[in-house]
Parts: C-alpha cells; sequence; structure tokens
C-alpha cells in the first residue's frame, strides 16, 4: 500500500492506518528502536506509542515520507526513555551512538552563535545533501537508523575497521563544516 | 544535556527526503583483494589445466607410431573430457535482488545480489513484470526473489512467473 493511502485512513480515522503502517513499516520501527535501546520490551512499547502518536498528529500534519516521519517519533521516543533508563543507571545502547556523535562537536574557539536542534538539524541536512550519495546513505543509516557497524559493513562487503575510519572522517569533516559556519551546540 | 544529545536530536530532525533516500540506497559492495586473488588464482589453474590437456592431445597426435590415427584419437579424447553445456535446472532459475527502482511500463529495476545465481557480476537487471498476476507490494530497497523461465541476458530475464518479497 501506498505511503499517501495510509495517510487518508489516518485523516479518514481508519483505524486500519494503524495496521497499514505496521505492515510496512513495522520492522524498520522496530529495528530503530532496538538499535537506541537493545531491549526488546521497551522497543515493543516505543513502537506502540508510536502508532500512538501517528494517529493523534495525522492530521494535522501529511508527511511526504511515512518512512522518515514513523522514524522520527520512534527516535524521539526511544531516545527519551533512554534518557530516563540512563537517569535509572539502566544501561542503553545509545551510549555508543552518543559517544561517536561528540566528535562533530565544533571546537569551542570557532563559536560566533549557539543554534538548537531544530537549526542544527537544517544545517546537517545542508552538509548531507553536499556528499556523495554513498557518504550520505553512510551516515543516516549509522546516526539516523542507528545501524551497527559490524552490518554495513557487511553490506559494504569492507572491513568493520575500515569503515569505522571512514565514518569518522565523516564527522570531523560535520565538526569543520559546522565550525564554518561558526555554531554552537 | 551533552551536546552529543543535541546532535542526537538534531539528526532525528535531518530532512524527510534525505532520509527516505538512505533508506532507498544500495550500497554497491567492493570487492577486496582476496577475492581478486582467488579469481585470479582460478583463471590461472584452469588455464595451467586446459594448457595440459591440450599439450597431452598434442603428444599423443605426434608421438604414436600409427600416426594420424593416434591423433585422432586424442583429439577425441580431449573433446570427451570437456564438459558439454547443459541447461540450467529449475533450481538455478531464480536469484535474489535488491529493488532498485518501480520502472515505467510494469517492470523492475533490480541489483542482483552477489553469487545469487547467474548474475553473479551484473550492476542492473530489468525485471519484467507486467504479465504477472500476483505481485507482492514491492518497493525500492526491498530484497526479492525473482523465478524466471525464459531467456536471461547480461542485464535482462524474461519469461517472469513469480516474485517472493523476501525482506522489506
Amino acid at each position: 500500500m501506498e505511503d499517501a493511502q495510509i495517510i487518508d485512513m489516518y485523516w479518514l480515522r481508519d483505524e486500519y492506518a494503524i495496521q497499514a503502517t505496521d505492515d510496512k513499516y513495522g520492522a524498520f520501527c522496530h529495528r530503530i528502536a532496538m538499535n537506541i535501546l537493545h531491549s526488546f520490551q521497551d522497543s515493543e512499547e516505543c513502537v506502540s506509542d508510536a502508532y500512538g502518536r501517528c494517529w493523534d498528529t495525522m492530521p494535522p500534519q501529511r508527511p511526504g515520507s511515512l518512512r522518515a516521519y514513523v522514524g522520527a517519533i520512534i527516535r524521539n521516543l526511544s531516545i527519551s526513555r533512554y534518557r530516563a533508563s540512563r537517569a535509572q543507571k539502566r544501561f542503553g545502547g545509545a551510549e555508543v551512538l552518543l559517544s561517536e556523535l561528540a566528535d562533530c562537536v565544533p571546537a569551542p574557539e570557532s563559536v560566533q552563535r549557539t543554534v538548537e536542534a531544530g537549526e542544527l538539524g537544517q544545517l546537517i541536512s545542508d552538509w548531507l545533501a553536499g556528499l556523495d550519495g554513498e557518504s550520505r546513505a553512510l551516515f543516516i543509516r549509522r546516526y539516523w537508523n542507528g545501524d551497527a557497524v559490524r552490518d554495513l559493513a557487511a553490506e559494504l562487503n569492507v572491513r568493520p575497521n575500515a569503515l569505522t575510519k571512514r565514518l569518522l572522517r565523516l564527522r570531523e569533516a560535520l565538526r569543520r563544516f559546522l565550525e564554518k559556519e561558526g555554531v554552537d551546540v | 544535556m551533552r551536546p552529543a544529545d543535541v546532535f542526537f536530536d538534531a539528526i532525528t530532525q535531518i530532512r524527510e527526503e534525505l532520509v527516505e533516500e538512505a533508506q532507498q540506497y544500495v550500497f554497491r559492495r567492493r570487492i577486496s583483494w582476496r577475492q581478486y586473488a582467488g579469481a585470479a588464482a582460478a583463471c590461472l589453474a584452469l588455464a595451467l589445466g586446459l594448457s595440459l590437456l591440450i599439450r597431452s592431445g598434442g603428444a599423443g597426435g605426434m608421438g604414436g607410431s600409427s600416426g594420424g590415427s593416434d591423433s585422432g584419437g586424442g583429439m577425441e579424447d580431449s573433446c570427451d573430457i570437456a564438459p558439454e553445456p547443459s541447461e540450467p535446472l529449475p533450481s538455478e532459475r531464480s536469484f535474489t535482488a535488491d529493488v532498485l527502482e518501480i520502472l515505467d511500463g510494469g517492470s523492475l529495476l533490480v541489483v542482483p545480489q552477489p553469487g545469487s545465481g547467474v548474475w553473479s557480476v551484473a550492476d542492473r537487471v530489468t525485471v519484467p513484470v507486467g504479465d504477472l498476476t500476483e505481485l507482492p507490494d514491492v518497493q525500492p530497497g526491498d530484497r526479492i526473489l525473482v523465478v524466471y523461465s525464459g531467456e536471461a541476458g547480461a542485464d535482462f530475464v524474461e519469461g517472469v512467473t513469480e516474485i517472493r518479497l523476501l525482506m522489506g
């Protein structure tokens, strides 16, 4: 079923929209939640909550890509749950992703203005748009989907170490871009 | 909130079209030097084997006292050993692939999986699906099994009988 048809069902308040979303993107959603939380039970609850959030937000929202839309909701819910569990000293899978993302933080001396996550998202989008397709897909699959390095390396048929170095170069390139833009987070 | 947390939230807000494109992107698999070396070694072994085979056939022809008849026998021997071209078995008439694009006119542009069938080296294959009575809801990025009964070329396949969705 096409995304537009599923979104129309949300707008018509047809409850089958949730089933259709689960049929089409259920596995994708579970994978993203698992990549962040590393807990099947927590992931299940996040995915259920995400479908509820879709139901609550469509209408008025009409996303161009339902996959990106529901994926972003899953990321938000998963990281919120992760932060709550971190506060309670529970283990969470996002720590590795967050430690890698620390490499992107611009150096203090280059800072001219502080940006919020929304504006930073737009800047990162601009930077991504200037990359070649493979680098862009790699960055998004690693840091948006949270896919494991070993899985991505297997898809590319390269050693995980080689991919780790490539991802490091990408993060450094993003940091330089943000320093050039004079932003802080 | 740590800067890395802000980055996480910012990445969540990456533009939708970039995220969608990344989900559909099919990575080009690198061929490692080990695979190149393995292929080269296999070619070398095959060339040496053929060379020895031809030499043994030729020696039989020149060295025998009965002349031409021996020579003919040697040639027949080498022909007997040569593998005969055979029709692919039914189980070979399928391959797995990732859907790259849904083309107008009822065709799929797919990237065959390495080692998944006759297209172990093909880059892109056009799969006509217009005649199928049943076709799963295939989207770019999905992994499918293509079953066919017709001819297959370097970048096309004919007589597709079934498309099975392996991984959506």
